[in-house]
């Protein structure tokens, strides 16, 4: 996704009602970006998949060296695939 | 000599300071030329003109608006005992509670500041609030030359000046060197006194480097009346540290390796013990 204004909302909306799972990564703050955008799309179709948005928690970062900030943000590879694995389930 | 410090007292707690900064910087690297650079005004601030409160802070408000230069009350308040130099030589490492550009909420700072050009107008607010409070704290906000060149800056002033709000001091680092490059490179931001001047400020040009300066503007700043009051400081990174300056041009952050840390460390040593054998006398 190179930006979420402007979007194709219709493909949006075509890929998520083909699934009963969304989740959407971005290395953004999850407030208000992708996951919220493609919440919004579906929430006006109505009913829809259950989608678990991942990104930047709505809190500051720590300090400290990028391996470090990630895992600490949950947006390290491993900790992602888990959750992944787990709204799989 | 609100606090009743001498002049000399708060040199050597400057170069105490300085000592500090040199300590942690030499640990990961950081914004060692800067610490060393504001060390008399961070002397100045934390030993003689905020007032304390009574309750192991201040009555008055520090905003540190250069959030990377969090170096500076970090090592002051190594010397105020509020911090230990066993965390601060942790600083930016992996699990430590103390981050070189520190979010609001960590002890010393008002506000989150990594993102520059908040502060002017964060400290003009906060300044308003606390008249309006009937407060009589002042509000001392430092901020950097490259900072002036941020719209944001020149609105918290405008706004400053029009409410004749004489309980803010702004402190501008006016160091002539951003990340990239001297400033009068980038964007120009002379003449600093007369465009603050513009915005009804009282303003004053000083070296930022001598305690007694300092005090007498403090004072000059606080018998204002109607009128924020700004000292503009023409600080100059490389001051008083031969190792510092040998690493220009690029002094705006000096690498762990970048610099020969114990002979800086031992110049700063011997300035301290030359102040300390005057003060003995």
């Amino acid at each position: 996704m190179p930006t979420i204004k402007p979007v194709n909302e219709a493909e949006i909306a075509d890929f998520a009602f083909a699934h009963n799972q969304i989740v959407t990564v971005e290395n953004h703050q999850i407030v208000t970006g992708l996951g919220s955008l493609v919440a919004e799309i579906v929430s006006d179709v109505g009913g829809g998949p259950r989608i678990t948005r991942m990104g930047l928690p709505n809190r500051w970062a720590p300090g400290g060296t990028l391996p470090y900030i990630r895992a600490q943000l949950g947006l390290d590879a491993e900790t992602l695939a888990k959750r992944i694995a787990e709204v799989a389930q | 000599m609100r606090r009743n410090s001498s002049p000399l007292e708060l040199e050597i707690t400057a170069a105490k300071i300085r000592r500090n900064v040199l300590d942690i910087c030499r640990q990961r690297g950081g914004y060692a030329a800067q610490g060393v650079a504001l060390a008399d005004i961070a002397a100045t601030l934390y030993f003689d003109e905020l007032r304390p409160d009574g309750e192991g802070w201040f009555k008055d408000r520090f905003v540190l608006s250069n959030g990377h230069d969090a170096i500076m009350t970090y090592a002051a308040l190594a010397e105020t005992g509020h911090y230990s130099l066993d965390d601060l030589r942790r600083i930016n490492a992996d699990g430590s509670w103390v981050d070189q550009s520190p979010i609001e909420g960590q002890l010393g700072f008002e506000m989150t500041a990594g993102s520059l050009g908040q502060g002017p107008s964060q400290s003009a607010g906060l300044a308003w609030a606390l008249r309006q409070q009937g407060s009589d704290a002042r509000v001392y906000c430092l901020f950097s030359d490259g900072e002036l060149q941020e719209g944001n800056t020149w609105e918290g002033a405008m706004f400053a000046g029009h409410q004749r709000l004489d309980n803010l001091c702004y402190i501008v680092d006016n160091n002539d060197m951003q990340a990239s490059g001297h400033a009068a490179d980038v964007m120009g931001v002379e003449p600093v006194d007369a465009k603050f001047e513009a915005f009804g400020f009282a303003a004053r040009r000083i070296s930022g480097t001598d305690v007694q300066e300092l005090m007498d503007t403090f004072g000059a700043a606080r018998a204002t009346k109607d009128k924020p009051f700004v000292m503009i400081c023409d600080t100059r990174l490389w001051d008083g540290i031969d190792c510092l300056q040998k690493a220009l041009p690029m002094a705006h952050y000096t690498a762990k390796g970048a610099v020969d840390w114990d002979a800086g460390l031992a110049d700063i040593n011997a300035a301290l013990a030359e102040l300390e054998t005057q003060h003995e006398r």
